[in-house]
């Protein structure tokens, strides 16, 4: 009763904040210029890509009719010589390659994020900022870097040799694990940067529930920690992954060029291939297979928190 | 920063016992540390007499229901009350038994399915109590449990949770800074005021003789009044000079053996008659006064006496209806019962 507002307790309608309600043109004045620049720079490219990966390509390499499913056919697999797996592999190595690289993120960011998010709070900003740094720094200049210093004769190789990790004069580049490394490191601010949030403010009093009841280091952080930060994670994972799976430059640099990843495969069919009606299928393909695995991770998590639980 | 201080308590199996004291006293403290939540920095923790100091918060024969409950809102009330038995592998058709059995002590069977953000705080309450109880524990903790729910559902579940108790036989220790409650609930309490226990005992030894001025206040309201020793009559009680009179304690209320003491009577036990009537007529150990300012309190009437410059609350109980109530500038005559008194150590 006390603590009731009384009437002229209320703000007063003048005091409100304006309500957007009124005036679409207001609506449109705002967000009307990104969604020009969307809809002109973005969607109406992608319609062409899209309409273009339907076409035909004539023997001189132009656009031309008739409508066909042919470039999909070929995408899959079913050549003109029987089946060829060549493009699903690149497919999958693409996709293989996000998930591999979302998936080392994930297991080195979780334990950088409760780190930083334990540390005294004049350090915390300290510590993002050092998180952030490789960003500042062009992401050519960075992979070269990486092919200095794992060199045969780099620092690293030889620090490695010297421990007996691998055999003298081993070169760690090129070859996969020094595509890992570079990928790992100039993706892991994208998790890192989400999943600390969650962490930071993460609620303890249900791990201490949790201890209470019986529940040992694993089960407290199973029960009472990861629900929370489950969609930080989640967020992170995505913004590694997608970027991840697109990337070529990392692999053709690190990798020694040998491995055809989705974004090769689309520059070269745009390029020396002279067959856009082609390269724009593998490109809406790798979209398609980029969004169904959206919308089925949206679907799972949508479905588990059925209850629009809040955790402040 | 010292939180607790030579605290050294014992609470006997099966006891209901209150931790009470303000805020900050370092009543949770405590409960944490018989948790396992916090570890002490000295002194020694045993439950069921096995020392338990450095035994991990889960290893504890000990649950605890939280101030904020903490209920984990993922998990629905069944899953939540189920959590520790599955900790603890218990095969799925004992645990079934038990889960039923415990939601229906706390009657939240018909909400077993529901999430914590669809609770009431009384029902998420009774969550937390279910979670607790359905582990049999050897002792359960209760932070401030009822201190986020209004008046009428607290005095509810306060019953409610003394039911229990006697039900299960569990140990309960109750923190709170709710006097009432704790007089209410517990078999004995304790007081604690900055990290220190200031006396220990059954509800009724507390309120009726408490040791000090701080645990006399904290139970309820309370007169204090500066005394000095005076020559006694040989034989008979000592007797003890104060503002409004000279006074006697009965021998129960031993008084300390010092020349200055602070006498202390409540309110309620003052007997008010008025000037005029037959039980109002003045004999020698009445003090006659005059009634300065009167509040209706439901049960009872508050009223401030003056007598010989000093003034005194008084609660006098509402009787009749017919009868007409005090006024200010009334004359009265007070009785201050030797048996009522009781001398305070500071």
């Amino acid at each position: 009763m006390r603590f009731s507002p009384s009437r002229t307790e209320r703000p007063r309608p003048a005091t409100r904040l304006r309500r957007p309600e009124r005036g679409r043109f207001a609506a449109w004045c705002t967000a009307g210029p990104g969604l020009l620049w969307l809809g002109v720079f973005f969607y109406l490219p992608l319609g062409l890509i899209l309409t273009v990966s339907f076409l035909s390509r004539s023997e001189l390499g132009e656009i031309t009719r008739p409508f066909t499913l042919e470039n999909y056919r070929r995408l899959l697999g079913f050549g003109l010589l029987g089946f060829d797996p060549l493009y699903p592999q690149i497919l999958l190595r693409s996709l293989g390659l996000g998930a591999l690289t979302a998936g080392l993120c994930v297991l080195a960011g979780l334990p950088l994020a409760f780190f930083i998010a334990g540390l005294p709070s004049r350090w915390k900003t300290a510590a993002l900022t050092l998180v952030v740094i490789p960003f500042w720094t062009n992401l050519l200049v960075r992979t070269y870097a990486w092919q200095i210093l794992l060199a045969p004769a780099g620092l690293l190789s030889r620090a490695a040799a010297a421990l007996g990790l691998v055999a003298p004069d081993t070169a760690l580049y090129p070859g996969p694990g020094a595509v890992l490394v570079a990928m790992v490191c100039d993706y892991l601010p994208f998790l890192v940067l989400p999943l600390y949030a969650s962490v930071e403010k993460l609620d303890w009093t249900p791990a201490e529930a949790a201890a209470d009841l019986g529940a040992g280091r694993w089960q407290v952080f199973r029960h009472a920690l990861w629900p929370q930060i489950r969609p930080g994670l989640a967020a992170g994972a995505v913004l590694v992954f997608l970027p991840a799976t697109g990337q070529f430059v990392i692999p053709d640099l690190l990798g020694g060029a040998r491995t055809v990843l989705l974004g090769n495969a689309v520059q070269q069919q745009f390029g020396p291939g002279l067959d856009w009606p082609f390269g724009a299928a593998i490109a809406t393909f790798g979209l398609a297979a980029m969004l169904a695995g959206l919308w089925a991770y949206a679907r799972l998590a949508g479905r588990r928190a059925e209850t629009p639980e809040v955790w402040a | 920063m010292q939180a607790l201080d030579r605290v050294n308590l014992r609470v006997a199996r099966g006891e209901y016992f209150a931790l009470l004291g303000p805020s900050g006293c370092g009543k949770t403290t405590l409960l944490r540390l018989l948790a396992g939540l916090d570890t002490p920095d000295a002194g020694e923790i045993r439950l069921e007499g096995r020392p338990a100091t450095d035994l991990p918060a889960h290893r504890r024969p000990v649950n605890t229901v939280f101030q904020s409950y903490a209920l984990f809102p993922h998990l629905t009330v069944w899953d939540n009350v189920a959590f520790g038995l599955r900790m603890k592998r218990v095969p799925a058709a004992e645990l079934e038994q038990r889960v039923v059995q415990a939601l229906e002590l706390t009657q939240i069977r018909d909400i077993a399915d529901r999430r914590p953000a669809r609770l009431s705080g009384g029902q998420k309450q009774r969550v937390a109590l279910a979670r607790a109880v359905v582990n049999e524990p050897a002792v359960l903790l209760l932070d401030e449990p009822l201190g986020a729910l209004d008046l009428a559902l607290r005095r509810q579940l306060q019953s409610e949770l003394k039911t229990l108790q006697r039900r299960l036989g569990i140990t309960f220790i109750h923190v709170t800074h709710d006097q009432e409650e704790a007089l209410a609930l517990s078999d004995r309490v304790g007081v604690l005021r900055a990290g220190r226990l200031e006396q220990v005992g059954p509800p009724r030894a507390l309120y009726e003789r408490p040791r000090n001025r701080f645990v006399a206040e904290f139970l309820g309201a309370c007169n204090l009044l500066p005394a000095r020793r005076a020559t006694a009559s040989p034989g008979g009680p000592p007797r003890w000079e104060t503002a409004i009179g000279p006074l006697t304690l009965t021998a129960a209320a031993s008084a300390p053996d010092r020349a200055q003491v602070t006498l202390a009577i409540r309110p309620e036990k003052i007997r008010l008659h008025r000037a005029g009537t037959p039980a109002g007529s003045h004999t020698e150990t009445d003090l006659p006064g005059r009634v300065t300012d009167v509040v209706f309190a439901g049960a009872q009437t508050h009223c401030q006496v003056e007598v010989r410059g000093q003034t005194l609350r008084v609660h006098v109980p509402n009787g009749h209806p017919a009868e007409a109530p005090l006024r200010p500038g009334e004359a009265v005559t007070l009785r201050l019962p030797p048996d009522a008194l009781f001398a305070l150590e500071d």
